[in-house]
């Protein structure tokens, strides 16, 4: 009996496993009509290999993420290339010359640092306000003043011997020296909501551990970048500059802010962040603008400092900017800019304020509706002979099929789905490079929306991109610490800049909504933050 | 208002406990894990707007299969590629046989705990072909090109695994019944 049983078990094993052939899916389908007690076991199986499936989803790192795409996208061009065995034997004989570079490079160091100087490795310097100017840096010269000619990682300044105590931190946070090697930070608790849980200093130290050290240094850039930012808010909190609405330019900065996670209480930062919501909340400057982006990253704002900050104030703003957002909501589902079709891009940054307002627990219904009608406007749009998910651009501006194609996967995502349309969708996207400057006019929206469609997807494909496209980031910084595509320093350019290295963690990863996203309370959003709704939570972070 | 969230706690608590066994009888005939999680969204909505019709006096898991299946057969018409892999006769039988089967709520929570025990005492080599087919959501070809050996041999190394896991879990659940 036993060898029934085993040849039982192969069979369904391959069909599970995808490889079983014409003659097994017969003999399977015969065996299950004909035998109960095979069918039982058939049961039995499947759901054996579901619990494995749940156990393994629950249990699996970034790291561990399906290599779907990057077995479509990248070893299949490797696989084409390597033909020969002296491709690879070049490879290898590269690799150890690249390792001989480094150590020789960490062994002797340069005679610049035989001058009583150490190199050390810092905490994130708590930002200063804006009585307290930050001292001028350029990117591509270190705190010692020698200009090394390429990009700088803040995050080891050079400073002298017998100088080095740690920078003074905000209360409840201890100063720790960043080494990537460092073991995970022991569970502290921390304020917020489980969107925000990600955006915390200990939070993000795990996190960086495990993405490696460009991580941290792509973030201190970021949270220098802020303090240039907060040096040019007006008096009245608004950020402005010509040719961007002060409201979303403002709105996205205290977005970016919010999202860098410093302590909200106690945080540096938090005179800017509390004036530019007062500015929002408070004056009358392009107050009930027809602009619906504006409206959009203005929820956007305020829904996140709902979570972050907790006044009531700022659930009434939302609510009432919600609002305003589902009532411009297309018929036929998603937003434009004029009634005949939806742009992906506006929709996109309406479909992400609306989610990020739903899984608050704004308790709109409409939301939810709003946001999968929108994935069903961009899902029809889809250009059938291309086979991808490629939006055409509407006034033949060809570098704008990027922004439109990562709008569209971005809806997609937020609205639950992680099925063939969003994997289109992104194959479409690899041959965006990761890249900036872009040679093809690409914007930053753009690499911003594609950057938060390829850290949704997770694995491998955003592992790859983002290694390759922070670092980039980084080296674009002008030197007075801003960003610019126009060679003129840019507080808009500079906003979308910092909030594209925050992405791994502003929020979490949209593929760990959806079932938050049909039942507000479903076991994703218990797992991930078991008292997300309750009034104020203490959140408790174990990395 | 207070009877609609009654409603949908009343929906939560059946939905939470049976959905393991739903996205079970999904996975019986969509073996894509991303499409199954899109099909399992499709399906909890179709339950909350249908839960009005449920009756109570009936079990919840075998009226939730019933929707589930009706869900993939469209899910299937739809892909016109990809069609139906067991035919309409034998998914009778195949629910049939979920019906019988199936855990209560916390008998399923007992395996799944049993069944991370039983994983721990794999041997290295047999754990790592899990984490591969299952963690790293490997093909079976990817995982025999990785470790040098044939479709064959993996297919019967992961159903030997499969046998030693369910052996497992029964002897563990024997242990722990009074």
């Amino acid at each position: 009996m036993i060898a029934p049983m085993n040849e039982w078990d192969e069979l369904v094993g391959r069909y599970l496993d995808g490889i079983a052939s014409s003659e097994d899916l017969d003999r399977l389908q015969t065996l299950l009509r004909s035998d109960p007690g095979f069918a039982r076991r058939f049961a039995d199986a499947v759901r054996l290999d579901q619990y494995l499936c749940r156990h393994f989803a629950v249990t699996r790192s970034p790291a561990g993420e399906a290599p779907r795409l990057r077995r479509a996208v990248v070893m299949d061009r490797w696989a084409r290339r390597i033909e020969h065995w002296w491709g690879p034997a070049i490879a290898v004989a590269l690799h150890i010359a690249l390792i001989g570079v480094l150590i020789r490079w960490v062994v002797w160091p340069s005679p610049r640092g035989e001058s009583g100087v150490d190199v050390v490795m810092m905490e994130p310097t708590p930002s200063p306000t804006l009585d307290q100017p930050p001292e001028p840096m350029g990117p591509r010269t270190s705190r010692a003043g020698a200009d090394t000619g390429q990009w700088t990682p803040a995050t080891s300044a050079l400073a002298p011997a017998g100088e080095t105590s740690a920078p003074e931190m905000p209360e409840g946070i201890a100063a720790q020296p960043v080494r990537p090697e460092r073991p995970l930070v022991p569970a502290v608790t921390i304020p917020g909501h489980w969107l925000t849980r990600h955006r915390y200093p200990e939070a993000r130290r795990a996190w960086f551990a495990r993405l490696g050290t460009w991580a941290s240094e792509a973030d201190q850039v970021a949270a220098d970048a802020l303090t240039r930012l907060m040096a040019r808010q007006s008096s009245d909190g608004a950020w402005r500059e010509d040719g961007s609405h002060p409201r979303a330019l403002t709105s996205m900065a205290v977005l970016a802010l919010l999202a860098h996670g410093e302590h909200p209480d106690t945080s540096a930062q938090r005179t800017a962040i509390r004036k530019g919501l007062d500015y929002l909340l408070g004056s009358d400057e392009g107050r009930g603008t027809s602009d619906l982006r504006t409206r959009a990253l203005e929820l956007l704002a305020v829904a996140d400092a709902a979570a972050v900050l907790r006044r009531p104030e700022y659930w009434t703003a939302a609510k009432e900017r919600g609002a305003s957002v589902l009532s411009q909501a297309l018929p036929d589902g998603g937003w434009g800019w004029s009634e005949r079709e939806a742009d992906p891009v506006l929709t996109a940054w309406c479909a992400s304020a609306l989610a990020v307002w739903h899984a608050l627990g704004s308790g709109d219904a409409r939301s939810r509706a709003a946001v999968a009608r929108a994935a069903d406007a961009m899902d029809r749009a889809l250009q059938p002979a291309a086979g991808t998910l490629y939006y055409p651009p509407a006034e033949g501006r060809a570098y704008q099929r990027w922004a439109r194609t990562a709008g569209a996967v971005l809806t997609l995502q937020l609205a639950g789905h992680q099925g063939v349309r969003v994997q289109r969708g992104l194959r479409a996207l690899s041959g965006m490079p990761a890249a900036w400057p872009r040679t093809d006019g690409g914007s930053l929206e753009a690499v911003l929306l594609a950057t938060h469609a390829y850290y949704n997807e997770g694995g491998p494909i955003w592992l790859d991109w983002i290694r390759r496209l922070a670092p980039a980031i980084c080296h674009a910084r002008q030197a007075d610490g801003m960003w610019s595509t126009s060679g003129r320093s840019s507080i808009r350019d500079t906003v979308l800049a910092v909030l594209i290295l925050e992405i791994p963690y502003r929020y979490p990863p949209a593929r760990e909504w959806p079932l938050a996203w049909v039942i507000p309370d479903s076991p994703t959003a218990a797992r991930m933050a078991y008292a997300s709704y309750a009034p104020n939570p203490p959140f408790v972070c174990v990395p | 208002m207070i009877e609609a969230a009654d409603q949908h706690e009343r929906f939560l608590s059946y939905f939470l406990a049976h959905q393991s066994e739903i996205e079970a009888v999904i996975g019986a005939w969509v073996r894509d894990w991303h499409a199954r999680q899109d099909l399992l969204q499709e399906v909890a909505l179709v339950l909350w707007q249908k839960f009005g019709e449920y009756d109570a006096s009936r079990p919840f898991g075998a009226w939730a299969r019933g929707i589930t299946v009706k869900k993939v057969m469209q899910w299937f018409a739809k892909q016109h590629r990809a069609p139906l892999p067991l035919s309409p006769e034998t998914i009778e039988a195949v629910i049939a046989a979920f019906d019988e089967t199936a855990p209560d709520p916390d008998e399923a929570r007992r395996i799944e705990a049993a069944l991370a025990e039983c994983l721990e005492t794999l041997p290295e080599k047999s754990r790592r072909l899990v984490r591969m087919r299952y963690e790293e959501r490997r093909t079976l070809g990817e995982i025999a090109q990785t470790i040098a050996s044939t479709l064959d041999a993996v297919n019967k190394a992961l159903s030997r695994i499969r046998r030693a896991l369910r052996s497992c879990i029964e002897e563990r659940l024997a242990e722990v019944e009074p």
